[in-house]
């Protein structure tokens, strides 16, 4: 069984890496977002997945990391992308940490209704702060017409971030969010520092988001505010979550795709329908799987094993996502 | 576990060092002090016990220790060091761990990682790596004896389990100074006596331990000294065989019947000697205790009635009858099903074969909401109120089928009559009544609904001894009005000391059924559930 995970990994990986070679460079653009999207995804899974909080404004730090990036490359001193990435992933750590530790106190939808509102917030900026990011017109960035480097370095984040989850997950820092997330005074008198601990994983999901955001903003090579900070780029990280599977390692990299192959196929063959069906998809992941696809394939896998599917526990779990 | 228990100690933690102090601890929720200046010295391997009233401050007192609420004015010394401002998790670091009244397990995790966390984080700077942590839940869990469960997912425990884990979750701390509120609560005689040996010996191996409790057979037997809180004040200190002998404790928190019992409790360090329940004369409650079965019809009747959750099945061919005018006892271990039938009844749980009818009626498919409209009333165990509506709000959320505006004020006034503490917190919100409030709350509320029959599930969960004589009471004169009772009881003895019948439930069936007063008598119950 193991064997065979591992084996179909590499598979996976492997066919990631010699796509660019068989596709043409316009469906790979696509591909980057979708790698994009799960690198939010990624982030967004430490705060909302493993400390239960649910971030409703991280795209605030996809503009961060896009408009950092963009205007330290068209700055006098130009600065070349991957050093322009880190510096909006380190500002947008900084301004996460500022901001977490005051909206971080608040529970459950007053914590979503403020990240909303920060994310409202930085786009009034981003559009009204003329003399650096010229409002609303936004800015250029250099070109660089090599599309298979924007889907390695996405998918190179994507890589790490599969890992640094994984890592994390087993940590003290992994226990601690999900304690947390399952009982915040309980966690505090187990001897945890639910401030430091919200605060980093808070940090940790804007630092992924404005990662993505450098990356599509260098691919777009324009940057304006009502592109980056859009809410549907908060909601399609929290739906890859959902999908995949919240608190689960594979889980935003699997909702992404997931989300995207859906999308696409809405698309295709519901032109006119495409919000309503597309929505309707998400409910239905929703109502009958709360806890993603990792869940079914978990059970899946149990059953491989010769273990129970276990319905009881199955439906159990959707039932307790219900108020009746 | 001899006479000697409780006296050969006292001296050796009478001399121990103060471990802990607290100095004019004062608390203030907007106007009201939960606790007013109190002091309070914890000595260095001792186990302290603190009673008192629902509502007295007992738990914001351990709240204020460890953290989560902010002392409004007063200071606590721990190791002579003052923690008073210092956050939770640094609290727990130092070495005090807690458990919760209300349990807080983290309940999507295993019961195994729910215990690693407390030993990875754990107290006085021996934090532990992931996986060593999860060797000494192993441990803990095994201490404890929830080593059965260990995979498990920590929202599959029963109540008792989860006690159990709030201690392992603790235990796993290392702490130098445990807080144990209400562990015991829940238990039936037999598991409070493993409870207590348990805490006897984690208190052997060096653990200072504060104790709140109601159940006055443990709290008599384990405590070295004893607090007694009320209104948020301290009215006494001492050994426990004096404060069972001090009349201000007695009115404000025993009351006569189990000031008799406490007693004999701490006179004889334990409860158990046969007769002592039975001999000590009860003149109060022989007044109105129903003694003979009402002859009367069957209010409602329960034939092979099957039912369970998901694939589990639970109840097997129960049948139970309930006689109009009845108290009738519903007795069994914890897991046996008790709550379930309730929960058949009320159709929270949808019955799988038999039927129940009720005053007439079938009832056997009917939804929740036609139960209720047919007269039945649920108070269920854990309370269940609406932790965001005061409490007035929620009393009226148990006449929501009801059109008769006035009879409604009328019988508000008869609740806040019967449990004046009702009226005093009306516009308080629910979710911050202590939880004996709570529990009062919730009986009122499913009073509002005029029942013809009253479902109670664990009448005394956490409550004061005199507030379950009080509530007791309450039952007896609205039964005496009319209205019956099927009543699930941990606490036995008092079930069938106020029942006219009792069934006794075994891992689903029914194994035994008669009067209260035989069941009282019998050996095998005598032995089983009284710890006899």
């Amino acid at each position: 069984m193991r064997a065979f995970r591992i084996a179909f990994l590499l598979a996976v990986f492997a066919t990631l890496l010699v796509l660019p070679r068989f596709v043409s460079s316009y469906k790979l653009l696509t591909y980057t977002t979708v790698l994009c999207l799960a690198i939010m995804a990624q982030g967004w899974n430490f705060i909302g997945g493993y400390t239960g909080y649910a971030a409703f404004g991280n795209v605030a730090y996809f503009g961060i990391g896009a408009y950092t990036t963009g205007l330290l490359m068209i700055s006098k001193w130009h600065i070349s992308f991957f050093p322009a990435l880190a510096a909006g992933a380190l500002l947008s750590a900084c301004v996460a940490t500022l901001l977490g530790v005051p909206i971080l106190r608040l529970k459950g939808h007053y914590f979503a209704i403020a990240t909303l509102g920060v994310a409202e917030a930085f786009r009034e900026i981003a559009g009204a702060w003329d003399r650096v990011t010229e409002g609303a017109t936004g800015i250029d960035l250099p070109l660089r017409s090599d599309s298979a480097f924007y889907y390695y370095t996405a998918l190179g984040f994507v890589v790490f971030g599969v890992a640094l989850t994984a890592l994390l997950a087993k940590s003290k820092l992994g226990y601690g969010w999900v304690a947390i997330r399952e009982d915040q005074d309980a966690a505090k008198m187990l001897g945890i520092n639910t401030t430091m601990f919200k605060v980093a994983a808070y940090a940790l999901s804007a630092v992924f988001a404005s990662i993505a955001g450098s990356i599509i903003a260098y691919q777009n090579i324009h940057v304006a505010p009502n592109d980056f900070f859009k809410i549907e780029y908060t909601l399609q990280m929290i739906i890859a979550c959902v999908i995949g599977g919240t608190g689960s390692v594979w889980g935003p990299l699997l909702g992404a795709a997931v989300y995207q192959l859906l999308s696409t196929f809405v698309w295709s063959h519901f032109i006119e329908l495409h919000p309503t069906v597309l929505g309707g998809i998400i409910v239905f992941f929703v109502v009958f799987l709360p806890r993603g696809l990792m869940e079914l394939l978990r059970r899946f896998a149990a059953v491989l094993k010769g273990g129970r599917f276990g319905s009881d526990v199955f439906l159990a779990n959707i039932r307790a996502s219900r108020l009746d | 576990m001899a006479e000697t228990v409780t006296d050969s100690r006292f001296p050796v933690s009478g001399s121990g060092t103060p471990l802990f102090e607290a100095r004019g601890i004062t608390k203030r929720f907007g106007g009201l002090a939960a606790i007013d200046g109190v002091d309070l010295e914890i000595r260095r391997g001792e186990i302290l016990g603190v009673i008192g009233p629902n509502g007295a401050g007992k738990t914001t007192f351990v709240n204020c220790i460890t953290g989560l609420n902010r002392p409004t004015s007063g200071q606590i010394l721990f190791h002579g060091e003052d923690i008073t401002k210092k956050p939770s998790y640094a609290i727990g670091r130092m070495g005090i761990a807690r458990t919760f009244q209300v349990v807080k397990p983290l309940k999507q995790l295993t019961v195994r990682d729910n215990v690693a966390i407390g030993a990875m984080f754990g107290a006085r700077g021996r934090e532990r790596a992931a996986g060593e942590a999860r060797e000494r839940a192993g441990q803990v869990l095994a201490m404890v004896g929830l080593e059965h469960r260990i995979e498990q997912t920590a929202s599959e425990l029963t109540v008792p389990d989860l006690k159990r884990l709030e201690l392992a979750k603790a235990l796993a701390m290392d702490p130098e100074l445990l807080l144990l509120d209400e562990v015991m609560a829940g238990l039936n005689s037999t598991e409070v006596e493993s409870a207590m040996e348990l805490i006897r010996r984690i208190n052997a191996g060096g653990v200072t331990i504060l104790v709140i409790e109601h159940v006055m057979k443990a709290i008599m037997g384990i405590s070295d000294r004893l607090a007694v809180l009320h209104y948020g004040r301290k009215i006494a200190e001492g050994k426990p065989s004096e404060i069972v002998e001090s009349p201000r404790v007695i009115e404000a928190y025993l009351g006569e019947r189990f000031a008799k019992r406490a007693r004999a409790g701490s006179q004889l360090g334990r409860v158990t000697d046969e007769g002592i329940f039975l001999k000590t004369p009860i003149p109060e409650q022989e007044a109105w205790k129903p003694t003979l079965p009402l002859p009367g019809e069957p209010l409602l009747e329960i034939r092979d009635v099957s039912s369970g959750y998901g694939e589990v099945q639970i109840l097997r061919e129960v049948s139970l009858e309930v006689k109009q005018g009845e108290i009738v006892a519903l007795i069994g271990a914890n897991g046996a099903g008790k709550t379930t039938l309730l929960y058949t009844i009320s159709q929270l749980a949808r019955p799988r074969g038999g039927s129940i009818r009720f005053a007439g009626a079938d009832l056997t498919r009917a939804r929740p909401e036609e139960v209720v409209a047919a007269g039945i009333v649920h108070v269920p165990q854990g309370r269940r109120l609406f932790p965001g509506l005061t409490v007035e709000e929620n009393l009226l959320q148990g006449v929501y089928l009801r059109r008769d505006r006035d009879a409604i004020e009328e019988d508000l006034e008869w609740v806040y009559g019967l449990l004046p503490r009702l009226k005093e917190r009306s516009r308080q919100l629910a979710g911050r009544l202590s939880g004996g409030e709570q529990q009062m709350c919730a009986v009122g509320r499913g009073l509002m609904g005029r029942p013809k029959l009253l479902l109670i599930d664990e009448l005394s969960l956490g409550l004061a001894p005199l507030v379950v004589d009080q509530l007791l009471e309450v039952i007896s004169e609205i039964n005496r009005k009319g209205t019956t009772v099927l009543l699930v009881e941990q606490d036995v003895q008092v079930a069938l000391e106020h029942a006219h019948r009792g069934y006794v439930l075994e891992t689903g069936r029914i194994v035994q059924a008669g009067l209260a007063s035989d069941l009282l008598r019998d050996p095998r119950i005598r032995q089983a559930y009284l710890g006899l």
